[in-house]
């Protein structure tokens, strides 16, 4: 299939990036980490990563997708060296511990409250992303890397078992895993409950 | 195989459907169970909440600010860094 000419300049020419893409990457990192210099940094560390992998761009999405998807790995990245002390891993081993989630008869030890979130209220979307962006970062790094392969960027379970080295049933574990936390993660910090 | 799932189980296979197609058996009685359960039926909107707010993001990221943009200043030195990096990862 060949490619638009333009979207493949696009990526295979690195000093064009910046004005093809910069606003938008600074823009979006903006919305979530808030502060310029940041958001900058941000925006760099994503070209950087994208020149390394840049071989692997086959324009099976547009340049500012691609490029869009390695920034929001970068982000979650950022938000989980703020929030982590360097000594704690607790939530690796909380999900060896027993589930918390179900009792022993496997019923909802805590059950799951309804959200009353409005899709089409951007303020609402607004809110939304930041804590999930957030609940993402306390993840450990393979669940937040599968589930935004799997949620944000769209992919095929097939395509992550490949770019993760792992297999189906682990791709589902892992995604089960990551939705479950975030879940609970989201209703602990954002959406009041009615039981 | 048994025929009465519990919430656990339901909510793995839940997840699961969003990735793949379950086993027809598996899909039915998952759907009963949604049916008479509502804290997994809630479990079942959240995570499609959840996907919605993910996949929104992606589609439109209508909520950015277009007044915001890259100083000059900031524009010089992303070129910079690139043209620095150029060689050294080609």
């Amino acid at each position: 299939m060949p490619k638009p000419k333009t979207e493949a300049a696009g990526i295979e020419n690195p000093e064009s990036w910046v004005d093809n893409y910069g606003d938008f990457l600074y823009r979006f990192a903006l919305a979530r980490v808030k502060d310029q210099s940041i958001a900058e940094d941000l925006v760099q560390e994503t070209f950087l990563a994208a020149l390394r992998a840049r071989e692997n761009f086959q324009g099976q999405s547009t340049g500012r997708t691609w490029l869009t998807a390695i920034l929001k790995h970068k982000i979650v990245d950022h938000i989980r060296k703020k929030i982590r002390e360097p000594s704690t891993d607790k939530i690796e081993t909380l999900t060896d511990a027993s589930d918390p989630d179900f009792d022993d008869r496997g019923e909802w030890s805590i059950r799951p409250g309804k959200w009353v979130v409005n899709p089409g209220n951007l303020y609402e979307q607004k809110e939304f992303l930041d804590v999930l962006y957030h609940c993402l970062a306390e993840l450990p790094e393979r669940l937040a890397e599968a589930f935004i392969k799997r949620e944000m960027e769209g992919l095929s379970t097939e395509k992550i078992c490949k770019e993760l080295g792992i297999t189906a049933t682990n791709s589902w574990v892992m995604l089960y895993r990551a939705r479950m936390s975030l879940r609970r993660c989201l209703e602990n910090r954002w959406l009041s409950a009615e039981t | 195989m048994h025929w009465m799932y519990n919430c656990k189980e339901v909510s793995e296979m839940v997840s699961e459907s969003m990735d793949r197609a379950l086993p027809f058996y598996q899909r039915v009685l998952m759907r009963l169970h949604l049916l008479m359960c509502k804290y997994c039926a809630r479990y079942r909107e959240q995570l499609e909440t959840i996907r919605a707010a993910s996949r929104y993001e992606q589609l439109h990221g209508k909520e950015l600010d277009d007044s915001q943009a890259l100083s000059n200043d900031g524009k010089e030195r992303l070129k910079e860094f690139l043209k620095n990096h150029l060689t050294d990862t080609h």
